[in-house]
């Protein structure tokens, strides 16, 4: 027990000097409650400790009571076990009292690197200056080496069970990049000798011929290998060899962001300082792609934080991305808002500590920001977004959140006070309701009509302020003057509504259409489950002469014969036959038949770049899929036998870049082969849960599949 | 100046100057445009020759030495690699270099 206890506390005496010298170390996402227990001190050991406590304290007592029954005889037996006790305890918090230690090691460590790079920022450099510290280093490696002698040094069952402490998949997480529980993969191969297909487990020898395990095991006879070798033997020559496993786990890994071979020099390099994130004081000149993917990596890894945060601000900034602000506090917005003047997009993900004060903050001195996009800023509340309207609602051209308290009156202030927008996105705001959704056409109700005359005297005197009129200020419940009438956001051009958690219903929804309809190209009614076919063949069929985009998805409510009608009627309103959309998402639609997709075509396809027919599964077959190559099928009945008869062959959709078929069961090798055929664009085909979509679907040089089973993540 | 026509001659600002084949350096984009012969006749006749391209030396006055060998390992790595989608090492650097040789790299875009 106690010769574990300080294998286990080398091995976490190991991880430390690497911690040192990370400062930061690199951690995979973990919950609040981590974060909580961590800030007030309660960690891993700490729980390890306890436990081991217990179990000693469990055995001692067993021991205690064995020796009970045996009164005489094991007194010397008891006095070994209560020494040994004592040994493990002391064992333990000896091991707690280093970790202690090394915690105040590290804190302090990474304030002696503050300072000094404080003391560094203020001279002013405008050189990269990237120290690697050489002492951390050289302790790492020496421990490192001191960890692999440990473990010569143990015995073989102790090695085992550190290896199961420290494990592999551990220290791959902690890493950092890439690293998604991926489960050994196999790869489908084509035996040399009977031309089987067959799954190859485990790694492959280069130039050793590809063979079944029966026809290997009839070669290994001829040769006169001995054929049983034992299972041990086999497992030992397996396990020898460590780095191609891990090399092949992060082939299957990397998958999903896989790039066809070697890795750019920038991406390399990226990723090196993103590991490296620590010891960077300011990054100089790098351009704003290499920044921006910094930036996405970083948040990936849950690294930004006001350390980190400053690198990514400056102010000659005009558009500042940031992917995960969880960790950036009021003080932290405050200095976006102070550092980076120039502003004029700002774009915030997971942004849960930003408040109120907080936006106005960010309104207020960023006078620049025409753009903002905020996703998950569950704290502002309606009121806030109001209020930012009214003092800087003109000046904004994009605004976009995601996830945030967006209800009745910020879409009233929105509508009046934001006359200039041309992008608008609310998109799963819990309190974006009916009420909500028709305000973005003309009042109807005595009351919203009243309410919206107060924020219109509002904006009224708003501009006559700014303008100087009038020398007095009049609050708005004074003014007696004409109201200016109603307007409609004539600027917008792009609206995406996406997923409301309210029911919308098919009248308000066409009334909002008949009011933007016709101005807008890109339009997301997604998640809309209850408007019906009458919405799309009256409202939308009328008033859709621009759009380019158009997401439906999870519109349970329409019905394929209204779809297909309503692709019907727009291809003969069409200037051009088959210019039509560019995207189109048509996901969760189950319902959607064969003729949907040939009518889309028939629209579309010579336009069309991105489809998503994520789960269309219900009534599709392998014959609507080959409309998307142009070939229309028609179904004709013949003494009660169906029979599909090829009625047209068309172009297809030429320009077809993406395309998401998962959980479309029917899609086959053979259906992509066709379609691959046509679509000479296309990049990219999602084909998550399609069983029959195997290793070998055509390939060629650009084209990536995703999802595929036989890739097996 | 290179006599081998297939070679060229990489040059960087403290001095150093790198030979390698020229297929390997055009594994960057911005030296595959600076060496490109045909420039004057594929883009009209506003456009001309680099004198790179005649001499098959480029001089890169913002990329030190140090750099600059690493850059030329990593085309020479990509060229080698360019075909094979599994099994590709590992391209490894120091830790004091990578910020610079992002720079490079975004520079020569490779």
């Amino acid at each position: 027990m106690d010769a574990y206890d300080r294998a286990r506390g080398s091995g976490s005496g190991n991880g430390r000097p690497r911690r040192q010298a990370g400062g930061n170390t690199i951690k995979g996402p973990h919950s609040a409650l981590t974060d909580y227990l961590q800030e007030i001190g309660v960690s891993e050991h700490f729980r390890e400790r306890r436990q081991r406590e217990a179990e000693e304290r469990e055995r001692q007592a067993r021991e205690q009571e064995a020796a009970n029954a045996n009164t005489s005889s094991n007194v010397t037996m008891a006095a070994a076990t209560n020494a040994q006790t004592a040994d493990g305890a002391l064992a333990a918090d000896l091991q707690g009292e280093e970790d202690r230690a090394a915690d105040v090691g590290t804190s302090g460590s990474t304030r002696r690197t503050r300072t000094r790079s404080q003391a560094r920022a203020a001279a002013p450099t405008a050189e990269v200056i990237l120290v690697a510290e050489p002492e951390a280093v050289d302790v790492a490696v020496a421990a490192e080496q001191d960890e692999s002698q440990a473990v010569k040094a143990m015995p073989k069952s102790k090695r085992g069970k550190k290896k199961k402490n420290d494990s592999d998949d551990e220290a791959d997480y902690k890493e950092g990049l890439n690293r998604s529980s991926a489960r050994k993969g196999g790869r489908m191969k084509e035996c040399e000798i009977c031309g089987k297909r067959f799954l190859q487990r485990g790694e492959h020898d280069e130039g050793a011929r590809v063979l079944c395990a029966m026809c290997q095991r009839s070669v290994n006879k001829s040769h006169g290998e001995p054929k049983a070798v034992s299972k041990r033997a086999r497992e030992a020559v397996a396990r020898e060899p460590v780095k191609p496993k891990r090399k092949m786990r992060k082939t299957a890994d990397g998958l999903l962001e896989y790039e066809p071979g070697p890795p750019s020099l920038q991406d390399l390099c990226v990723r090196v300082i993103a590991k490296h994130l620590d010891q960077v004081e300011s990054f100089g000149d790098i351009t704003p792609q290499s920044l921006n993917k910094l930036c996405r990596i970083i948040s990936k890894m849950r690294l930004l934080d006001e350390h980190t945060l400053g690198l990514f601000l400056g102010p000659d900034k005009i558009a500042v991305t940031l992917y995960d602000c969880t960790k950036i506090n009021r003080a932290g917005i405050q200095r976006i808002a102070e550092e980076c003047a120039q502003i004029q997009s700002l774009d915030l993900e997971y942004c849960g500590r930003l408040d109120n004060s907080g936006l106005m903050t960010l309104g207020s001195h960023l006078r620049n920001m025409t753009s903002l996009r905020l996703d998950g800023a569950f704290l502002v509340k309606d009121q806030g977004w109001a209020e930012l309207f009214r003092k800087h609602g003109p000046r904004l051209t994009s605004f976009k959140v995601r996830f945030t308290g967006f209800g009745i009156e910020a879409t009233r202030a929105l509508v009046i006070h934001c006359p200039n927008l041309v992008e608008l996105r609310i998109s799963e705001c819990v309190d974006f309701d009916d009420d909500c959704l028709a305000l973005l056409s003309a009042p109807i109700t005595d009351y919203e009509e009243e309410k919206q005359e107060y924020e219109r005297v509002v904006r009224l005197l708003a501009d006559r302020n700014k303008k100087g009129k009038n020398s007095v200020v009049v609050q708005p419940k004074d003014y007696s003057g004409p109201i200016p009438g109603w307007k409609p956001l004539s600027a917008l051009s792009k609206l995406d509504l996406a997923y409301p958690y309210k029911p919308m219903t098919s009248q308000t929804t066409a009334r909002m259409i008949r009011t933007l309809g016709s101005q807008l190209s890109v339009l997301d009614l997604s998640g809309f489950k209850d408007i019906d076919d009458s919405v799309i063949l009256g409202a939308l069929d009328e008033n859709s002469r621009n759009l380019e985009e158009l997401y439906l998805s999870e519109c349970m409510g329409i019905s394929p014969e209204a779809m297909c009608e309503f692709f019907a009627r727009q291809r003969k309103k069409a200037k051009v036959p088959g210019m039509g959309y560019r995207r189109v998402g048509l996901k969760r639609c189950y319902m959607l038949t064969d003729s949907v997709i040939r009518e889309l075509v028939l629209h579309s396809g010579g336009t069309l770049r991105w489809l998503d027919l994520n789960s269309v599964d219900d009534n599709l077959s392998s014959l609507g899929l080959r409309a998307l190559e142009g070939a229309m099928y028609r179904r004709e009945v013949d003494d009660g036998k169906e029979t599909y008869v090829l009625a047209e062959q068309t172009s297809g959709c030429v320009s077809l870049e993406e395309l998401d078929l998962s959980w479309v069961r029917c899609t086959t090798d053979s259906v992509l082969e066709d379609i691959l055929k046509k679509c000479k664009k296309l990049e990219r085909i999602s084909v998550y849960g399609c069983p029959e979509v195997t290793a070998f679907a055509p390939r060629r040089p650009g084209l990536r599949y995703i999802g595929r089973g036989c890739d097996s993540l | 100046m290179a006599t081998d026509s297939t070679a060229v001659r990489l040059v960087s600002g403290d001095g150093f100057s790198f030979i390698v084949d020229r297929s390997v350096a055009e594994q960057s984009a911005t030296i595959r445009n600076m060496l490109d012969m045909t420039r004057s006749t594929s883009l009209g006749s506003g456009a001309a020759m680099f004198t790179e391209a005649l001499t098959s030396e480029v001089t890169f006055p913002e990329i030190k030495g140090k750099i600059l060998e690493k850059v030329c390992q990593y085309l020479l790595y990509k060229k080698r690699f360019a075909n094979e989608g599994e099994n590709i090492p590992e391209f490894g650097f120091d830790l004091e270099i990578s910020l610079e040789l992002l720079m490079a790299a975004d520079y020569l875009d490779c």
